[in-house]
């Protein structure tokens, strides 16, 4: 029997190694790694999610306080995982922030039609990189009344 | 006298209506050959009234040995001459009766000569002529380009009925043709497939209406090749076709380059700024673990990556900014420009902190334009003049416009480093710098930003400078945006 997936706090979808690297750094010099959950694809975060998969003991009303969306991920995009989560009345209440490189217009108008809570533009210079980062993880799991008050 | 005078002077009446009305001239001579009575056609006949003819010899009227008559103005005439003696109780009279004969050659000749025309244009056509006798459908007479056409001789159209002409591809029809043309004598047919002697099909223009000659009903046909003008359309149709094709065609091929080129600035703008991230964030990482192990020399090699890679950063955003305008559709707004310059100029309060800066902002008409657009211009022009006189004690900034030929110009002045007017060329161009690094930062696509969005308003840029001596930068805009 599969142990039950802890409780995270912030569920991190990022498929580049170094950018998980760079943010699990900045997050935990901010002192904010104690539950952060990781999915390298879309595929792995929507499982997560919606309890499916290696996740099927965790229980839907253990929200994480807040999913780090990048865009560009293997097998199903960020939109797509967005849309499904959004479009769930099960999961839609998840703040969902997305942190990507992409500065197109039409990726940030697609991910606010679809309902996203916060849009970042990762920066490339590093002390800008986790600034956001850890200002991101403040707000969310800190300053942020949740949706779902976990019991 | 037993016969009533008053039809004799009926008669006399009578009589000298006839004579008057007659066509041919009379003359009237007495015993002794003197003329007393003229009707009207021999005053015409000899040009003289008849007040001066009447008691003249009738002689007078004879014509010579070759038929012809001298009338009173000398000139001659054809004659036809005919004299009857009138015998009256107290001697004979003698009557002239005269004809004008050369009137009568000149219309019989007309006539000849109308003839020979219209019967040469009915040769010559370049059209096939049918005539038709409308009650039985016989050919009367058929031209020559017809029977060439055709490849019938003249003899064989004659005599034969229209639908009988092998000609017509489809006999039933061509007959049911002729009945509904007898009815409504007039029929008009675009394009009517014929067949030649050799079995070749011929479109031609068929036009047929029906007249009356002499009380006889006629029907002429009018037949136009226009197979040659038919292929003609056919191959224009098909030039048509195949210009559409090809230009759908290059119209996908653009539509799959923009595609490309959007996916590969979507590609540089997400895909090469994650490496560039690792390079800053690891370098940052080793200062900040292992700094204390490193001498100063590596960790001044590591700033320099991070330098490196950061400025490798704003080229990127500068590019994919750049390459944006060209694919985004610019916005026909009404901005306040003085509002828009006043809000660049409250961004870029970081740029101002900790300097002494007299900013000077002049009279700004509105204009219309893509906001979005003309503020990235307001940024970098600003910016720009902030950067280059940051080494002044006091940066001196004005902001306004001029009219110029009835056109608004606006304008950034500084007295900032200025820059080499020789190089002006280079001004604009991506990637383009008049400084060194070392001495001013930046990417060299900010000017090459401005120039393609005032490019896009139908507008103008341009700027003066001298070296040390500050720079001006001007530019208009188009109000009549595409």
């Amino acid at each position: 029997m599969t142990p039950p997936s802890p409780v995270a706090d912030i569920l991190l979808v990022e498929d580049n190694p170094q950018d998980l690297e760079l943010a699990l750094r900045a997050l935990r010099q901010a002192k904010l790694t104690k539950n952060i959950q990781v999915a390298r694809d879309g595929a792995e975060a929507l499982e997560y999610v919606f309890c499916e998969g290696p996740h099927t003991a965790r229980r839907m009303e253990d929200a994480p306080r807040v999913i780090l969306l990048d865009l560009k991920l293997p097998k199903i995009d960020g939109l797509e995982v967005l849309r499904r989560i959004k479009g769930d009345p099960r999961t839609q209440m998840i703040p969902v922030v997305v942190l990507t490189s992409s500065q197109e217009q039409r990726d940030v108008g697609k991910s606010y039609r679809l309902g996203v809570n916060g849009y970042i533009v990762k920066p490339v210079n590093f002390e800008q990189f986790v600034d956001a980062v850890q200002k991101l993880g403040m707000y969310w799991l800190l300053l942020n009344h949740p949706p779902i008050s976990k019991g | 006298m037993t016969r009533a005078a008053g039809l004799d002077g009926v008669t006399e009446d009578l009589s000298r209506l006839m004579v008057e009305a007659f066509s041919n001239a009379l003359v009237v001579a007495d015993t002794r050959g003197l003329i007393v009575r003229v009707n009207a056609a021999a005053e015409h006949l000899f040009g003289v009234g008849r007040a001066e003819l009447i008691g003249q010899p009738a002689e007078l009227f004879d014509p010579n040995a070759d038929g012809s008559m001298h009338r009173g103005d000398g000139s001659q005439v054809a004659v036809e001459f005919r004299n009857t003696r009138l015998p009256t109780p107290g001697g004979d009279y003698s009557v002239r009766e005269l004809r004008d004969t050369a009137n009568e050659k000149t219309t019989k000749t007309a006539l000849r000569e109308s003839e020979l025309r219209y019967r040469r244009l009915f040769e010559s056509a370049k059209d096939g002529i049918l005539i038709l006798d409308a009650t039985t459908g016989m050919v009367v007479d058929v031209n020559p380009f017809l029977t060439s056409l055709m490849g019938f001789s003249h003899a064989e159209f004659l005599g034969k009925a229209v639908w009988e002409l092998g000609f017509f591809r489809d006999q039933p029809a061509s007959e049911r043709m002729f009945s509904e043309l007898r009815e409504k004598e007039y029929m008009r047919y675009e394009n009517l497939p014929l067949e030649n002697r050799d079995g070749q099909a011929i479109e031609v223009e068929f036009v047929s209406n029906v007249y009356l000659v002499a009380g006889r009903k006629v029907i002429q046909c009018n037949i136009r090749d226009v197979t040659a003008r038919r292929k003609t359309e056919a191959a224009v149709q098909e030039l048509n076709t195949r210009l559409e094709l090809r230009v759908a065609e290059r119209t996908a091929q653009l539509e799959a380059a923009n595609r490309e080129l959007e996916a590969f600035s979507y590609s540089v703008s997400h895909d090469l700024r994650a490496p560039l991230r690792a390079m800053d964030g690891f370098s940052q990482a080793v200062l900040e673990d292992f700094g204390a192990l490193l001498p100063e020399k590596g960790r001044s090699y590591l700033e320099t990556i991070r330098a490196g890679s950061q400025q490798m950063g704003s080229l990127i955003d500068d590019l994919l900014t750049f390459s944006r305008l060209s694919r985004a559709t610019a916005k026909r707004e009404h901005i306040p420009t003085g509002d828009l310059v006043r809000e660049v100029i409250h961004i870029l309060a970081p740029d101002r902190e900790g300097r002494r800066i007299d900013l000077r902002i002049g009279d700004l008409p509105d204009c219309i334009g893509d906001t979005a657009l003309l503020k990235q211009v307001w940024v970098n022009l600003l910016s720009n003049a902030l950067k280059y006189t940051r080494r002044k004690d006091l940066a001196v900034v004005e902001i306004g416009c001029q009219i110029q030929k009835d056109e608004p110009v606006f304008y950034v002045r500084d007295n900032g480093t200025g820059f080499d007017m020789r190089y002006a060329g280079k001004l604009f161009g991506v990637f383009q710098r008049l400084h060194r690094a070392e001495d001013f930062e930046g990417t060299g696509v900010g000017l090459a930003i401005v120039q393609r969005i005032v490019h896009r308003h139908g507008g103008a840029v341009w700027a003066n400078a001298t070296v040390d001596g500050g720079a001006t930068f001007c530019f208009t805009l188009n109000d009549s945006l595409p």
